[in-house]
């Protein structure tokens, strides 16, 4: 019993039989697994799997057709409005497309995380600061999303996201939008982020190789189901046993060798 | 140009500027709440109850159908209940208003749809309020677009004021009427119509400036 205990005082996120319909289809169907405090999670799967909706479930974006979800114990389900809003200030999100004001600074998209969460005018400069030198943006504060790169742009992103020291991260195709180089060093700052500060890390994306960098874990969805729950040592043994999976990998094996064909050529 | 007849276009061209910009705070101060309002209650937006929305259209849609000249007309006796009188210049700001709020709101509308619902939609899921959303995202996003709006809509007020001389109220619009048409005074009427191509161009100008630069940090 007392181990029980532990276990879910460790449990950062459960997911339990969730099923959503959209015209009639599943987009979901009976998904279940949770996830631990400290880890990081991958969540792959072609587009249209439903990796999305699953994401948009997870903080209550989504009303669900069956299950439920618990977010540090609480079921998202029969939370009223005003604490879901609550709850999702403890979650923070990271977008493919960055979603930033291109009306403020990156000082004022950082600010935008601290006013939703309430916190006072005098109280933020401190926090924006220490934000930004966290993401590595010092320099940059007075600048526009227009003078920024796709890189710094998901800086600014992550920074926003950590504003108000969230539990959890959840990262759309976070890297998706990026070049090779930046993919690399926003990988690097997530990771920073998990080891230094704890945060749970749930990644979707499309791409392996993301995953293998970064993920503890690896969840394959296809089709509105988890065909794969795996740990990142087992996946580089070779012991998926899923098909999807294997095909995941060995499509990302096919990308590598493209990579370092065009690395030897001189590139 | 004769002392009087100077005094006359100097308080005439007052009076005109007066009836703009004043009937403009009001289309501002109205028409942008309506301007939300229609775009957040559409089908997915951040507040769709569709029935306001669909009222709201209706009744921006009827106003703006309705000629400026027969508006003018019509609207005396609430003019006159709101004034006190349907003459003059202050009598005038309220057709010029009650035309002007669903014209900026249909046009501040557009801009607002502009911005993206994606956006929107994730600064919702990072947990912000609707208010939060519509002060922070919606019009900061917007106001390039709502700039060059208001920039439309002055300059729309700008020569339906002029309109506004037919039924009494002050203004350059009065001055040719009054001297040019009346009186068969073209010289009079030619420098009428000189001041208000000027005031439309240094608008534009202004309104086109303003906007540019709010846009300048825009992708």
């Amino acid at each position: 019993m007392q181990n029980t205990g532990v276990a879910e005082a460790n449990e950062m996120l459960k997911v339990e039989g969730l099923s959503k319909i959209f015209n009639g289809h599943y987009a979901l169907e009976n998904i279940g697994f949770s996830v631990h405090r400290g880890e990081i999670v991958g969540l792959i799967g072609r587009s249209g799997a439903g990796k999305t909706t699953l994401l948009r479930c997870l903080n209550g974006a989504e009303n669900l057709d069956s299950g439920h979800v618990l977010v540090e114990g609480k079921n998202l389900s029969v939370l009223k409005e005003r604490e879901l809003l609550a709850l999702r200030q403890r979650i923070g999100l990271v977008f493919q497309g960055f979603n930033l004001l291109q009306s403020r600074t990156v000082a004022g998209n950082i600010s935008l995380g601290l006013e939703i969460l309430g916190v006072p005018k005098k109280e933020r400069q401190q926090r924006i600061q220490e934000l930004i030198h966290l993401v590595g943006l010092e320099g940059h504060e007075t600048k526009y999303p227009s003078q920024l790169s796709g890189g710094q742009k998901q800086r600014v992103g992550i920074a926003r996201a950590l504003a108000g020291h969230p539990a959890l991260l959840l990262c759309d195709e976070a890297t998706s939008a990026l070049d090779p180089e930046a993919t690399t060093s926003i990988l690097a700052l997530l990771e920073t982020i998990n080891k230094e500060l704890g945060v749970t890390i749930i990644l979707i994306t499309h791409e392996m190789d993301v995953i293998r960098r970064l993920a503890h874990r690896v969840l394959v969805l296809d089709q509105g189901r988890i065909v794969e729950d795996i740990s990142n040592e087992l996946l580089n043994r070779g012991e998926a046993k899923h098909a999807l999976t294997r095909s995941f990998i060995s499509r990302e094996n096919v990308e590598d060798m493209e990579a370092a064909g065009y690395a030897s050529s001189g590139f | 140009m004769h002392h009087q007849v100077f005094d006359l276009f100097f308080k005439a061209t007052l009076a005109t500027l007066e009836m703009v910009f004043a009937s403009a705070a009001i289309a501002v101060l109205f028409g942008l709440p309506l301007a939300v309002l229609l775009t957040i209650t559409r089908p997915g937006g951040l507040w769709p109850v569709r029935p306001i929305g669909r009222l709201l259209g209706i009744v921006v849609d009827l106003t703006r159908a309705v000629p400026f000249i027969i508006l003018l007309v019509v609207l005396i006796p609430f003019t006159r209940f709101v004034m006190g009188t349907a003459l003059g210049t202050a009598a005038a700001i309220v057709p010029l208003s009650i035309t002007a709020i669903p014209y900026f709101a249909r046009i501040a509308e557009v801009s607002l749809r502009e911005v993206s619902p994606e956006l929107i939609d994730a600064v919702r899921a990072m947990g912000a309020t609707r208010t939060k959303v519509v002060r922070s995202v919606l019009i900061p996003e917007a106001l390039p677009g709502l700039v060059s709006g208001l920039t439309v809509t002055l300059v729309t007020l700008i020569s339906a004021s002029a309109m506004a001389g037919v039924v009494g109220a002050g203004g350059l619009g009065d001055l040719a009427i009054r001297y040019g048409y009346q009186r068969f005074n073209t010289v009079m009427m030619l420098w009428v119509v000189s001041i208000l191509v000027v005031l439309t161009i240094l608008v534009q100008i202004v309104g086109n400036a303003v906007s540019a630069r709010l846009r300048k940090n825009f992708t």
